[in-house]
């Protein structure tokens, strides 16, 4: 039966139950509102737990970047020394670095009267020195610095005339550890 | 009527849901409020650590020659103001106030004596090759100190300290970073 006709029907004669509308199914979303509402809650509590998260990643990265800035200065500072050394001694340094490639070839060299120190290693410097761990190297600041050393590489050279010399700075601050590396070209002029 | 059946959302469920909503808002209000103070701590480090470096660049680039005479007595000076006002080697030390902190940046420069080691080849051997290391022979292991005995000092030690107050709750803060100049003159 159409709607009309019901209707119809309902104008003229006797009034029939009006079942196809179940009006009591209304009856049944009581409690709605507080299931919205705890919907509502739930995800701003899942909105606020994330906004937490975030913010708790935030902080350990400054620190990161701290620990970060403290390792390239004083990275930049010890290829300062570094430099200052090979200035003093060039010559030392390139007797020592090629005599030690001669060592690894396995050439047959003049024995070493006292056999130790290795002359790279010397020029290295020993440990807790200025240049290889030293422990007085950060003076009263209390940068959390583990460990450091220093490296020289010599990549190209004209006997007493040029060198290229690489430093290699290895440097761990707190979480943050990287190898520092500088190049420099030298000339040398008799003086 | 039939419609006098239908039930809808009450006035005490309205109520309750209201309350229930007023409960987990406030945490979520002190949250963001949290969040907001957070931002801005951060934010005043972000600024510290901008000034860190600044100062560290500007001190570190200026010649060892010039430093060296600001440590008047002993081995160490403490900085707490400007240096070389005027000049463009100026470096700005003192109070400075930022986005509402105020940041106090100090420095300090140090002596500091160090020792180079290395093993010279020995020239005078009649067997001395320039062109071939086979023929090398090292003498033993020499020391050279610069710690104003034999030699004069030739590394300084730059340290930049910057200070500022956290304001929730009331706590001092200070970043720092070490460096070094050295004397690249004979």
């Amino acid at each position: 039966m159409s709607h009309a006709n019901s209707f119809r029907v309902a104008k003229g004669g006797a009034c029939p139950p009006l079942k196809k509308y179940k009006i009591n199914d209304i009856g049944k979303r009581r409690g709605m509102a507080i299931v919205i509402v705890l919907v509502f809650v739930m995800s701003l509590m899942v909105l606020g737990s994330s906004y937490i998260k975030n913010l708790s990643n935030v902080q350990p990265g400054n620190t990161r970047i701290l620990d970060q800035i403290q390792a390239e200065f004083l990275a930049q500072g010890l290829h300062r020394i570094a430099i200052l050394k090979f200035k003093k001694y060039p010559s030392d340094f390139y007797h020592a670095f090629i005599w030690n490639i001669e060592k690894r070839k396995g050439s047959r060299l003049q024995t070493l009267s006292p056999v130790a120190p290795d002359p790279i290693d010397s020029f290295h410097g020993p440990m807790n020195s200025i240049l290889q761990n030293w422990n007085g190297i950060i003076g009263s600041c209390s940068i959390p610095l583990l460990s450091y050393s220093t490296t020289y590489r010599m990549i190209s050279h004209k006997p007493y005339s040029r060198d290229g010399v690489e430093v290699y700075i290895n440097l761990a601050v707190g979480k943050f550890s990287k190898e520092y590396k500088a190049t420099f070209d030298v000339t040398r002029t008799r003086m | 009527m039939h419609l006098r059946t239908r039930r809808g959302v009450t006035l005490t469920e309205i109520m309750m849901a209201f309350l229930i909503m007023v409960m987990a808002l406030l945490p979520i209000s002190n949250l963001i409020s949290f969040g907001h103070r957070g931002t801005q701590k951060d934010l005043r480090i972000v600024l510290a650590q901008e000034l860190l470096v600044d100062r560290m660049n500007q001190l570190n680039a200026i010649p060892f020659k010039q430093l060296n005479p600001l440590i008047i007595t002993g081995t160490h000076v403490r900085l707490t103001s400007r240096i070389f006002s005027g000049t463009n080697l100026e470096v700005p030390l003192g109070d400075i106030a930022r986005h509402g902190a105020t940041y106090t940046i100090s420095a300090t420069l140090t002596r500091v004596p160090a020792s180079f080691t290395y093993r010279p080849v020995d020239f005078g051997d009649l067997d001395y090759d320039q062109a071939s290391a086979t023929s090398w022979r090292f003498k033993a292991e020499k020391e050279e100190r610069f710690d104003a005995g034999t030699n004069p000092y030739k590394i300084l030690r730059t340290q930049v300290y910057v200070n500022w107050t956290e304001p929730h709750p009331q706590k001092p803060r200070q970043i720092e970073a070490v460096s070094y100049v050295v004397d690249y003159e004979d």
